[in-house]
């Protein structure tokens, strides 16, 4: 067995090569926030800035933990964020479902209208929304934040719709006349096929929901059921501020969402068949 | 149609699902309901303030002792740390608390002529506060039209502060900081120094950094407001006159050299404070930053305080009023009660024990308080004289004015950065704003000039 061509082991050298520093660069903000949450407070602001926490004040963390009930805040954003993922799963496969593969006479001009509502500004529609969930008595709930949810998201639709489109017919015509339901098709065909899509939706909407600061500010006015945004937010104080701690509490904040990254990284890569026909 | 052999376990499979399904449905909303209230029977008064961390922590000692001297009342407090949008928003909704200490004076005016909040006159009739309790100033500020809106704990005022050991670095008596505008300027360039000594180099330390128009503007004279009238008065010599001076020294130094060394500036909250780390040799601010000082500087840290310098024909010993009040809503349900729990916040006891570092955070309101022995020292007693000052000025009373500040700002930066002549930025910021003050005033039915 010939050794590839120096050339070759050259360009796949300088190709790592370039890719790890500009994965450095984009993973700078990440290492300096790790970093600063080991510092002392002294050292956070000084410039020339110094990378290097001298001494390594672990204590940080614990500090974190005791300033803010973090355990609490955590289990309330992820009780928002697991809610609001599995609805957002349900609601927007369901309707993309009914407009990608369900035949009907207005499913393309609902799903013309239903895009136009991406392009409104989320804060114009900010203090009419807070005045219906007034109306609902939701304010000061999770409700607001959860049940909106399961009423599909029009840009998730609009991404697994575009999916469900490329499953093929033949496959779902197949189903119908072996005698499926269209919720049997939806639900054991087209979700399966669609395992990437849907992981793309779940991170994201599990993203958003974990790292939300205005829906949780605005809708909930009990201490005990705010979220880990709202708590980070209390580091700082009208006269000064624990940005040591803050740095330390905004790395335990990160970690999940990076731990869930590298979990569902395997779907994005792995390969499906998407026929599912034989011969 | 009858079921085919076979095709039973489909359809249970697809009910099983559905059902499942609904009911998780069920129990992400009953879970995601209200928490129940722990008013064990008493009347519940909900209490927003923008404290968080410690400062949170002593303010809720004063609701616990409330909340014990009232037996059917429990003060619910929430701190929306610092997160004003929420206040914004609950107000725009009518969905208050019934009590809070998060409008700032800067938002009175805005909240009370929208009918927003409710005016104390009468509860303080019925009680022991007189508006000789306060500052002349103070009161003022409370006021929109011939109403008292508001009450506070301590109000912050604005002036320079100093470092004495660079004063005596430099060759300038530490006790005697500068009196006129002139000698400010003359002392702040003595006092800034540029690598390798050569005034076209890079910065290293700055006497002071030009800037902050607004509070420039009123010891210029700057009247900003016509209550009668109800007009802008911000196109005018005074303003003129201020956003010369600025340009003049910000040339000086020139704009860009000085805005690269200040973007460099450490947190204020921090260690690398500019002021208290040497890299400026004097500030405009809040008496509040004396708790940064003890918090972050040094203990051999020395500095000193004066008024802000003014021109002859400007206000001299002026300054610039500005706090969080406690006020009551329009929406609120338990008025009454509201008032008690704002009587007792802003009493002198709780005013003078509202402190989180090793000194007060503030001078209290309240002229009693402030002739306590812990403000006795030198420090409280200048601030007390600048309180008292007949040029201490409460925020102009018109609508829109936080945004003012943000658009003042604006005028600034195109005039020091050469977009725009003083006179044409003034004249510009007067039109625009004039425009939209009174569409608001139009909006909100105060058309008709008289004061309701």
């Amino acid at each position: 067995m010939t050794s590839p061509p120096a050339y070759k082991i050259l360009r796949s050298t300088g190709g790592h090569a370039l890719l790890v520093a500009l994965s450095l660069i984009f993973a700078l903000p990440f290492i300096w926030l790790v970093l600063s949450s080991l510092k002392p407070a002294s050292q956070i602001f000084e410039f020339p800035p110094s990378w290097i926490p001298r001494p390594i004040q672990w204590s940080n963390y614990p500090e974190a933990l005791a300033f803010i009930p973090l355990i609490r805040y955590t289990g309330n954003t992820l009780f928002l964020a697991l809610s609001g993922t599995f609805g957002t799963v349900l609601s927007c496969s369901l309707v993309a479902y009914g407009l990608a593969v369900v035949r009907w006479r207005w499913a393309n001009a609902l799903f013309f209208v239903m895009l136009t509502t991406v392009m409104i500004p989320p804060q114009v529609t900010t203090i009419p929304v807070f005045l219906i969930f007034k109306q609902l008595g939701w304010v000061g709930t999770f409700r607001p934040l959860v049940i909106p949810a399961f009423f599909a998201n029009a840009f998730f639709v609009f991404l697994l719709r575009q999916f469900f489109k490329t499953i093929p017919r033949d496959l779902l015509d197949a189903a119908r006349i072996d005698g499926c339901s269209h919720f049997e098709v939806y639900w054991r065909i087209v979700l399966r096929l669609s395992r990437p899509a849907l992981v793309v939706v779940i991170f994201f909407t599990f993203t958003a929901y974990w790292n939300d600061f205005m829906g949780p500010l605005i809708y909930l006015n009990e201490d005990s059921s705010y979220t880990l945004s709202l708590g980070l937010q209390q580091f700082l104080c009208q006269h000064n501020a624990k940005w040591e701690l803050l740095m330390a509490a905004s790395t335990l904040m990160i970690l999940p969402v990076i731990i869930l990254f590298f979990i569902l990284q395997r779907s994005f890569v792995e390969g499906i068949n998407l026929t599912g026909l034989k011969g | 149609m009858p079921l085919k052999r076979g095709h039973l376990p489909m359809i249970s499979a697809s009910a099983a699902v559905a059902v499942m399904l609904v009911l998780a449905c069920a129990l992400v909303y009953t879970f995601s309901g209200a928490r129940p209230a722990t008013a064990g029977g008493r009347t519940q008064i909900t209490f927003w303030v923008g404290w968080a961390g410690k400062e949170l922590d002593v303010i809720q000692r004063f609701v616990d002792e409330f909340n014990r001297a009232h037996p059917n009342l429990y003060v619910k407090t929430t701190s929306i740390a610092n997160s004003y949008q929420k206040m914004k928003i609950a107000f725009a909704g009518n969905d208050t608390p019934d009590v809070c200490a998060t409008v700032w004076t800067h938002e009175l005016a805005d909240y009370a002529l929208r009918g927003a909040l409710t005016p104390l006159d009468e509860y303080i009739a019925h009680s022991t506060r007189r508006p000789s309790d306060y500052y002349p100033a103070v009161w003022e500020t409370y006021k929109v039209g011939n109403h008292i809106y508001a009450l506070n704990q301590t109000m912050i005022t604005f002036f320079m502060m100093y470092n004495k050991r660079i004063f005596r670095e430099e060759g300038l008596d530490p006790e005697r900081p500068p009196r006129t505008l002139e000698e400010f300027d003359d002392m702040a360039w003595r006092l800034t120094k540029f690598r390798g000594g050569d005034s076209k180099g890079e910065l290293k330390r700055l006497g002071f950094a030009y800037g902050n128009a607004f509070i420039w503007s009123i010891a210029f004279g700057t009247p900003f407001w016509n209550p009668e009238t109800r007009k802008i008065g911000v196109d005018c010599p005074q303003t003129i006159r201020c956003l010369k001076w600025l340009k003049s020294n910000t040339d000086r130094y020139n704009y860009q050299r000085l805005r690269a060394f200040q973007s460099a500036f450490g947190n204020a909250s921090s260690p690398n404070n500019p002021f208290i780390s040497g890299k400026v040799a004097m500030i405009l601010d809040g008496d509040w930053y004396r708790s940064i000082i003890d918090e972050y500087a040094p203990a051999d840290f020395e500095y000193g305080w004066f008024p802000i310098p003014a021109p002859p024909e400007g206000r001299t010993a002026s300054t610039y009023l500005m706090s969080s009040m406690f006020v009551i809503p329009a929406a609120s349900r338990h008025k009454d009660a509201a008032w008690l729990l704002i009587e007792w916040m802003t009493s002198a006891y709780v005013s003078c024990n509202v402190h989180v570092g090793k000194s007060p955070g503030g001078l209290p309101s309240l002229r009693a308080a402030a002739a306590e022995p812990e403000y006795r020292e030198p420090y409280w007693q200048f601030v007390s004289a600048m309180l008292s000052s007949p040029n201490a000025m409460p925020p102009p009373k018109f609508p829109l004015f936080e945004r003012f500040i943000s658009d003042y700002s604006r005028m600034e930066d195109y005039v020091l950065s050469n977009v725009k002549k003083p006179e044409e930025a003034a004249a510009e910021l007067q039109r625009n704003f004039q425009t939209e003050v009174d569409t608001v005033f139009a909006s909100i039915g105060l058309q008709d000039k008289r004061e309701k």
